[in-house]
This record gives C-alpha cells, sequence and structure tokens, in this order.
C-alpha cells in the first residue's frame, strides 16, 4: 500500500459497466507519481489517503466486476514519525528521508 | 520479502472494515530489487508487534493475508519478521540489488 494525496477526481460519462456510481480519485504520491483509485469511504481533494493495488484487494473490497486495481482502503488521519512526532506534512519522499531527497 | 526499516505509523478513523484494530506501519525498504516500485516508502499491516525504527521483513502479496491469518484483508504489505542481525555477503550476492532509500543497515561481512 502506498501513501498519497487526493489531487482530483474523473469522471466520464462513458465507462466500462462496473463503473457505474463509482468514485474515482486521483493521487499523488510524494515522488510525484499519480494514480486513479477508486473510492467508497468518501475521501475528498487533500486528503491524504492509503492506496491499496491488486486484483484481490479489488475483489474484497469494491466487487470483480469493477476495471480498476488500485483502491482507497483509508482516509489518513495522522503520520507518526520516528524523528518528527506528528507528521501534518507531506508522505515521504522519494528516495526516502535518509537520500536527502 | 523485502528488507526496511518501520519509520512511522500510521493511524486513520475511516478505513476499510477489516482493517479495525490493525498497526499501519510505513516501510523504508534498504534494497530492494524490483525497480518498477518508485516510492521509497510503502505501508504494511503489521503482524508481529514491530514498532518505529525497528528493522523488519516484509511480506507481499497473497502470503501478507495469510500471515494475518486471513485471505480477506484487501491489503498487499505484512510485517512479517522483526530482524535481529544481518549478514550480507561483501559483494552483496550476485543479485542487481539496488538501493531505494536509507542507509544500509547495521550488518556482518562475511
Amino acid at each position: 500500500m502506498r501513501l498519497g494525496r487526493v489531487v482530483g477526481s474523473v469522471w466520464g460519462a462513458k465507462h466500462a459497466a462496473g463503473l457505474d456510481g463509482a468514485k474515482l480519485l486521483v493521487v499523488e504520491d510524494a515522488g510525484g507519481g499519480r494514480v486513479t483509485a477508486i473510492d467508497k469511504l468518501g475521501a475528498g481533494v487533500g486528503d491524504r489517503v492509503l492506496v491499496a493495488h491488486g486484483t484481490r484487494v479489488r475483489d474484497l473490497t469494491v466487487g470483480e466486476t469493477v476495471a480498476l486495481k488500485d483502491v482507497v482502503v483509508a482516509v489518513i488521519d495522522g503520520v507518526y514519525d520516528a524523528g518528527d512526532g506528528v507528521d501534518a506534512g507531506e508522505p515521504f519522499a522519494r528516495g526516502g528521508r535518509g537520500a536527502g531527497a | 520479502m523485502i528488507l526496511g526499516r518501520v519509520v512511522g505509523e500510521v493511524w486513520a478513523t475511516k478505513k476499510h472494515s477489516a482493517l479495525d484494530g490493525r498497526k499501519l506501519l510505513v516501510i523504508e525498504p534498504y534494497l530492494w530489487y524490483a525497480p518498477s516500485h518508485e516510492v521509497a516508502h510503502l505501508v504494511a499491516v503489521d503482524a508481529v508487534g514491530a514498532g518505529v525504527g525497528e528493522d523488519v521483513i516484509v511480506c507481499m502479496g497473497d502470503p501478507a493475508r495469510r500471515s494475518l491469518g486471513t485471505t480477506s484483508m484487501p491489503i498487499e504489505a505484512a510485517v512479517c519478521a522483526i530482524v535481529d542481525r544481518l549478514e550480507l555477503a561483501r559483494d552483496r550476492g550476485a543479485r542487481p540489488l539496488t538501493f531505494v532509500g536509507g542507509r544500509a543497515p547495521e550488518h556482518d561481512s562475511v
């Protein structure tokens, strides 16, 4: 699973049948990578979320008919960081904290 | 399986019900020979009582779910061991190991 921030949402009038009524969010991780994930928890733009990937994850959360494998499984309240106490900022940057990224 | 250090803990109120009562740990991988994973952190569910600052082994995929005693949890990664000691060959073996983030863990060279 990855931490990321919701930066937008997507909707298409013409979509695969399994996506009827689905809410699709664009989630960006600290490295700038983006995935489109399906959300059933009610996350909104600006929220930090935990995104899980995979067929089994998809089957267990939103059903087998959904043509998407990234799912929002948690809306993050906070991250306790080893050094800095409560971290209200960005998820860890690409390259790791130790790499000076 | 992946070798990494626990660098944080995540808490979330709104989450999938199967994650209730589970500890979510932020892991910084040390050495990872799957370059398709570009981010330097991953989040894994704790199965062994690991805490921030410890070196751990993370298992991925279906075995991760099984290590938590279930097959119905929507997760990809679980912490399945806490590292006591690590021993690496001087050339780190034949695999093309790559640093993803952080320092190499303390280890004995042989």
